[in-house]
């Protein structure tokens, strides 16, 4: 608070000093805000799951002890036979063993015991066997014999077990007591599971919480910071700017007002300034100065119109993501389901091959994507992009068998890459002032954000509802990106072919860029092997080996979440690592190798928490690598970017790793094919390490001009 | 046979519906079921495999007249029964124990078919070793018109058995060498011995002034024995089997279980346990194997010679007493206890 | 629109989409703990049933005629009294024993019938609408699925408690977030209060009339800005004045603008300038 006064109270001068006190003032009310929404959301979550644990309790509780006593029962007739056969209680051999057996299925049963009639124990089983030894549980079995044992089969409940008997008779009398203690927190143990979906589903909130907000403040914060600023300046001066009026409600009718006071002025200024105009000089000069002092001599642009913001696109974008992320955690499990055999082709590849078709489909519509966005405008390729997006989402979700389903998903190609290519050209013509690659990172973290957000929610959905629910749950969330971007995105056409469109790559630059050894090397010993690593181990066999261990297509879509999660948090820190300390190449090096080792590992860690460990390595591996190796880019294509430009020298290297993507889910289910899953993962990311050690030796010079450089 | 085995389906449901009291209704009234002629040939009249077996056909409704022929341990008389069987036209013949079933059939290499059935489809049952005795090549396929069951329990199923008793470590085996049912025997529970852990130790049975086993060795034998082991076996031996009362009284007296492959030592003397094919089963797995022939009109020769999947454990409750050794309660479950004192099991 | 009412409105947005999908998780994992205990207890029931019967058929006995059988499966019934039925069935899929009266006889379900033949497994298990059956091969000595057992679970209480737990979440979801919008409102208002003032005090630092009563509605923080705003367009203000003063002077009442523009702030400007 007081800094903020003080800040008022000495009005800086200079603008750009108006710019970051409005700003950092933004920030804060934002960071405020998500942190109302964060406590409100996680409050209600608490406050939810506190009422749902009651509910649970009573319901579930009764249940787990009436399954206690049927054990029991049966249990009490088993030693009834023994005693039959004139065997004594005491004698009774092979007890514990056979108790064993009993409640094997049931882990919440936390021991089993016999009683003789004075309660004392005399066999028992279980992690708390020493408790039934209780003196506690003793007083009861002695209360249930005084009570002639007509009390059988109520529940005692103490403060840590639910206990229930069962007698065991021979003779028609009473001759000892089965008791069973079930775990009092036996509920809550149910319930833990549902702990990890919570916190998903709160941070799935919060990403999307945010992204709305993004755009809902957009409306109110951007006129409060133009506004704020204009003030400074004019208290500072410059009584010549005005603010764009497009914001509605309480914004707008602050900035009419605003632009009205100020509008007067500069009207009468630009009045008097035509009335000069011929008359004598000295009054023009002095009307000169009066401009130069207030800065009434400049007029401002932009006034009228809403200009492009990133903002706009990061909504609609981060919705489509969402929506087309939802199958990441399931789809080979889908496939495996639509499976018929062929003769011609092996169960694993036809399993990867959807992965590997819509790959496909993504690169070979790409470049037509740029063409299209370039000639029609973002905004409408957006929306035409979800025709095909939609079709793909509904036919995969009808889709009677594999080629129909490879068909769906191949529209859906069609419709991402139209999508994400609007949504990235708008953004990076709004980003002009900005700078791009702040642009850029913009672009790619709501790629991130919705591919978290997608993978996670679309693996509970289909757990619980079905695989084709969530196809049509994701064309219903299409559609409505739809309506966002037909709302939020604003109009716009660019200058065909403008200065920064990247020229469309020729033959000849494929040929020349692939005469450069380091930039071969670099993309077929990481680029591609990278890609390789993503499609054909994350997307293709993660689902299917955790499958294979019996785990839900929540826990994959959380194991699979990693990725994302990584990248996102990871990957700033590494570019950022990279750029001042210029080991990029280490990091590509490093980056590289730890994907390949990652898929190694499974060859020894062949469980769920294996899968997970290797998940964690290999994310860390790309979101430390993947930005390091466009960064280096420039420093090993200098002369083909001095003729081509960054950008088609970057493109063509998408272009080729895609190569990779298309070709991973193949490589790897041939593996799998041939070797099993253990091991045919080990052995392609055996290849992986293997082939990242040649790294250094083939681009591991570093040339100094670019070293040098900033 | 398909004429007659579609018949014998009508049949079947007829009966069962009637015997039921509802009202199925038939398309038609089934044509009377003309019954199979089923001739069971016994060596010592008809005891639990015999009964088995008539009883599983009884129980499946099938129509079969059992004519039955004891030939009351006379071999002289399986001739004249092959000349019946032929002049009966039977549809069906049983054989029990080899001795019987080579009169009926032969050794597959030495048949004679005057002397010999090789017409009419035979099932033998209670045969110890049927390729050792020549009766079939092969357990697969008999190659031959004949088919028929095992009854020996194999020693591996044995010793797992034996311990889910207990854990024992060394058992005790007394066989006599000129039984060579008795030696196979033996070769084959040390290899299945070596590979759960087993030490077993045998001692042979000495022969007497005219060269024969000597029955009275038996209580020195198994008390020298008893010090080095915890489990007397009695796997198929003749000798042992005839004495049984002797060697099970003196492991009794040392305190030492006896385990048999067979249901004998165990229900008629003083052996505490036994993985057994009950002879009953067996009859109702023969009888089985011969409905396939009758009813379904498998042919013998392609039809493998098998044992019961399941057997039985028995536990004589007598010697547990005695012993203090008493089954484990899981194994009470299954197991078949016999010999109880007063009132007896639920 | 109030901007804290569009923040609110998207608050509760993220409200509802949490408190909905814990909702339906709770939901969803209450009635698979519910089956699952069920599933289990049932199986106890169905195992040890199977045992007994088996065991019986060991002996020797023919299926078609264990006559401990129906006290066998009255014995099991008691475990649980919300078990419908169990029946013991021939391999022809024909009833031989139940706990149901008149149903001996009777064929069973022919889709209990194929899944029992389907499973390779000793036991199987089929959900109807209305029931819940728990399966059991029987096998005897020398041949497997001499018949088998079936347990008939009515699904109607299971589905009755699932339902009640359904509506008590959703109950529970919606006080709640009753009650947490109540609270979000609070903290939004209290967290944007800032930013209605900001835009009130900022359109009043512009438009300050001097009045007196609008200095009050400048925040303390904006006081300084408005105060030396306000200097720069009255300076601006005079200087525009004195212009078109001379302009008038020297073009004529002709060239004068006609609006009210400078007339309407003139006293303003004054006022402004008197007090520096």
């Amino acid at each position: 608070m007081t800094g903020r006064t003080t800040d008022f109270a000495h009005p800086p001068a200079p603008e750009a000093g108006h710019t970051d006190t409005a700003t950092s003032l933004m920030v804060r009310l934002r960071i405020r805000v998500l942190i109302v929404t964060l406590a409100l959301i996680v409050g209600a979550a608490a406050a939810l799951s506190v009422v749902a644990h009651r509910l649970f309790e009573q319901q579930l509780a009764p249940e787990v002890t009436r399954q206690a006593a049927t054990v029991a029962e049966f249990l009490a007739a088993d030693v009834e036979r023994a005693l039959g056969y004139g065997i004594a209680i005491e004698d009774l051999v092979g007890v514990t063993e056979h108790f064993e057996r009993a409640s094997a299925p049931h882990p919440e049963m936390e021991y089993v015991a016999l009683h003789d009639t004075g309660g004392k124990l005399l066999q028992a089983i279980g992690p708390k066997t020493r408790d039934s030894a209780d003196p506690a549980v003793e007083r009861m079995v002695k209360r249930q014999m005084a009570a002639g044992g007509t009390g059988f089969g109520e529940v005692t409940h103490t403060h840590e077990y639910y206990i229930v008997m069962a007698p065991v008779r021979h003779d028609g009398r009473v001759a000892g007591i089965i008791s069973i203690g079930v775990d009092a927190s036996f509920v809550q143990t149910q319930l833990a599971d549902l702990a990890y979906d919570i916190v998903i589903i709160l941070m799935v909130a919060l990403f999307i919480a945010f992204e709305i907000l993004v755009a809902v403040t957009a409306g109110v914060f951007t006129p409060l910071r133009e506004l704020y600023e204009l003030t400074l300046q004019a208290a500072a001066g410059n009584l010549g700017r005005r603010v764009p009026a497009w914001a509605t409600g309480e914004a707008g009718a602050a900035v009419a007002r605003v632009n009205a006071v100020l509008g007067s002025v500069q009207d009468r200024y630009r009045r008097i300034a035509a009335a000069t105009d011929g008359t004598a000089t000295a009054l023009q000069e002095r009307l000169q100065e009066i401009g130069r002092r207030f800065g009434l001599d400049r007029r401002e642009a932009g006034a009228a119109g809403r200009p492009l913001s990133a903002v706009d696109a990061r909504l609609p974008l981060f919705v489509f993501v969402f929506a087309e992320e939802l199958q990441k955690s399931f789809l080979p499990l889908y496939v495996k389901q639509l499976y018929r055999p062929v003769d011609w082709l092996s169960p694993e590849l036809l399993i990867g091959l959807p992965i590997s078709v819509y790959m496909l489909a993504l690169a070979l519509t790409t470049p037509f994507a740029g063409t299209w966005v370039d000639r029609h405008g973002a905004r409408r390729i957006f929306t035409l992009g979800l025709i095909p997006a939609v079709a793909g989402f509904i036919g995969s979700a009808f889709a009677g068998d594999l080629f129909q389903l490879l068909a769906a998903r191949t529209l859906t190609a069609i419709g991402y890459a139209m999508i994400t290519i609007a949504a990235q050209g708008y953004i990076a013509r709004t980003a002009e002032r900005a700078g791009r690659a702040q642009g850029m990172s913009v672009f790619v973290g709501v790629l991130m954000a919705g591919s978290i957000c997608g993978t996670a929610i679309g693996g509970i959905v289909a757990a619980r509802l079905g695989y084709e629910v969530v196809f049509l749950f994701a064309a219903g969330l299409a559609a409505f990106a739809g309506v966002l971007a037909l709302r939020m995105l604003s109009p716009d056409r660019s200058p065909a072919g403008g200065a920064d469109a990247p020229a469309r790559p020729t033959f000849r630059d494929f040929a020349t860029l692939l005469g450069n050894r380091r930039f071969l090397a670099l993309l077929l010993l990481s680029a591609i092997p990278a890609k390789i690593v993503l499609t054909g181990f994350l997307f293709y066999a993660v689902p299917l080996y955790l499958t294979d261990l019996s785990a839900s297509e929540a826990e994959i879509g959380r194991v699979m979440m990693l990725y994302s999660l990584m990248i996102i948090f990871v990957g700033p820190w590494a570019s950022r690592f990279a750029d001042r300390s210029g080991r990029g190449r280490m990091l590509v090096f490093a980056g590289t190798l730890a994907s390949g080792l990652a898929m190694v590992l499974l060859g020894w860690f062949t469980d769920f928490e294996g899968v997970i460990v290797a998940v964690a390595v290999l994310s860390l591996g790309h979101a430390i690598s993947i930005s390091p190796q466009i960064a280096l880019i420039p420093e090993i294509c200098r002369a083909e970017i001095e003729r081509f430009g960054q950008t088609t020298v970057l493109g063509l290297l998408r272009m080729l790793e895609r190569g990779g993507s298309v070709l991973g889910p193949l490589l790897v289910a041939y593996m799998i094919a041939s070797f099993g899953y253990a091991e045919g993962l080990a052995y392609t990311g055996g290849g992986v390490a293997l082939l990242s050690l040649l790294l250094p030796l083939l681009i591991g010079r570093r040339s100094r001009p670019f070293g040098d450089a900033p | 046979m398909i004429r007659r085995a579609a018949k014998t389906v009508g049949f079947a449901l007829l009966m069962l519906a009637g015997s039921l009291g509802h009202g199925v209704v038939s398309a038609q009234p089934a044509p009377p079921q003309e019954p199979y002629k089923v001739m069971m040939v016994l060596w010592r009249g008809c005891e639990d495999a015999c009964r088995g077996f008539q009883d599983y056909l009884a129980g499946q409704r099938i129509p079969v007249d059992f004519l039955v022929r004891d030939v009351n341990q006379d071999p002289m008389r399986f001739p004249n029964l092959v000349a019946e069987a032929r002049a009966l036209d039977v549809d069906l013949v049983m054989t029990w124990g080899t001795t019987a079933t080579l009169g009926m059939v032969g050794q597959y290499d030495h048949v004679d078919p005057d002397l010999h059935l090789t017409d009419i489809p035979v099932v033998f049952m209670i045969v110890t070793d049927p390729v050792g005795a020549r009766v079939v090549p092969d357990l697969e396929r008999s190659g031959r018109n004949v088919s028929g069951t095992l009854v020996v329990v194999p020693e591996d199923v044995q010793m797992r058995a034996i311990q889910t008793y207990r854990p024992f470590k060394r058992l005790g085996i007394i066989y006599n060498t000129d039984e060579i049912n008795a030696v196979v025997s033996v070769e084959r529970v040390r290899k299945t011995a070596a590979e759960t852990g087993l030490t077993v130790v045998t001692r042979e049975v000495p022969l007497d002034a005219n060269g024969q086993p000597d029955p009275d060795s038996l209580p020195g034998l198994v008390e020298d024995l008893a010090d080095e082991v915890d489990l007397f076996y009695i796997g198929s031996s003749s000798f042992i089997l005839v004495h049984r009362d002797v060697f099970t009284r003196a492991a009794l007296a040392s305190g030492v279980p006896v385990a048999a492959a067979g249901e004998v030592p165990v229900v008629e003397s003083d052996a505490l346990m036994g993985l057994v094919s009950r002879y009953y089963n067996v009859g109702r797995l023969t009888a089985a194997k011969a409905e396939q022939i009758l009813v379904e009109g498998k042919a013998p020769e392609d039809m493998p010679i098998e044992a019961l999947s399941r057997f039985s454990f028995i536990v004589n409750m007598e010697v547990a007493h005695e012993l203090k050794l008493y089954p484990p309660l899981g194994l009470l479950r299954f197991a078949e206890v016999i010999k109880v004192k007063q009132g007896g099991a639920p | 629109m109030s901007s804290a009412t569009k923040i609110m409105i998207t608050a509760l947005l993220s409200l509802g989409f949490v408190l909905g999908l814990i909702t339906l998780l709770n939901y969803f994992k209450f009635e698979s703990s519910l089956a699952a205990l069920t599933d289990r207890r049932l199986a106890v029931i169905a195992d040890n049933t199977q045992d007994s019967i088996e065991a019986a058929v060991n002996l020797g006995l023919n299926l078609q005629n264990l006559e401990s059988a129906p006290a066998v499966l009255q014995r099991a019934r008691a475990q649980d009294g919300r078990i419908e039925a169990l029946h013991v069935f021939g391999a022809d899929g024909r009833i031989l024993y139940s706990t149901g009266t008149g149903a001996v006889g009777d064929a069973i379900d022919p889709a209990w019938l194929s899944a029992a033949r389907q499973t390779g497994a000793r036991s199987w298990r089929v959900s109807t609408d209305t029931a819940l059956v728990t399966g059991r091969r029987l096998d005897s000595s020398f041949a497997q699925g001499i018949g088998g057992l079936a347990l008939v679970y009515p699904v109607a209480d299971g589905a009755m408690r699932v339902a009640a737990m359904r509506d008590d979440l959703i109950g529970a979801a919606l006080l709640i977030l009753l009650a947490f919008t109540l609270l979000g409102a609070v903290g939004t208002t209290l967290a944007l209060r800032h930013v209605g003032r900001l835009f009130s005090g900022l359109t009043h630092a512009v438009e300050d009339t001097g009045s007196g009563a609008s200095g009050s509605r400048i925040p303390p923080s904006l006081q300084a800005v408005a105060a030396s705003l306000q200097t720069n367009l009255a300076q601006a203000r005079d200087q525009l004045d004195d212009m078109e003063a001379i302009l008038a002077a020297a073009g004529g009442p002709d060239r004068r603008p006609a609006t009210g523009d400078a007339g309407a702030h003139g006293p303003v400007v004054r006022g402004v300038g008197a007090g520096e």
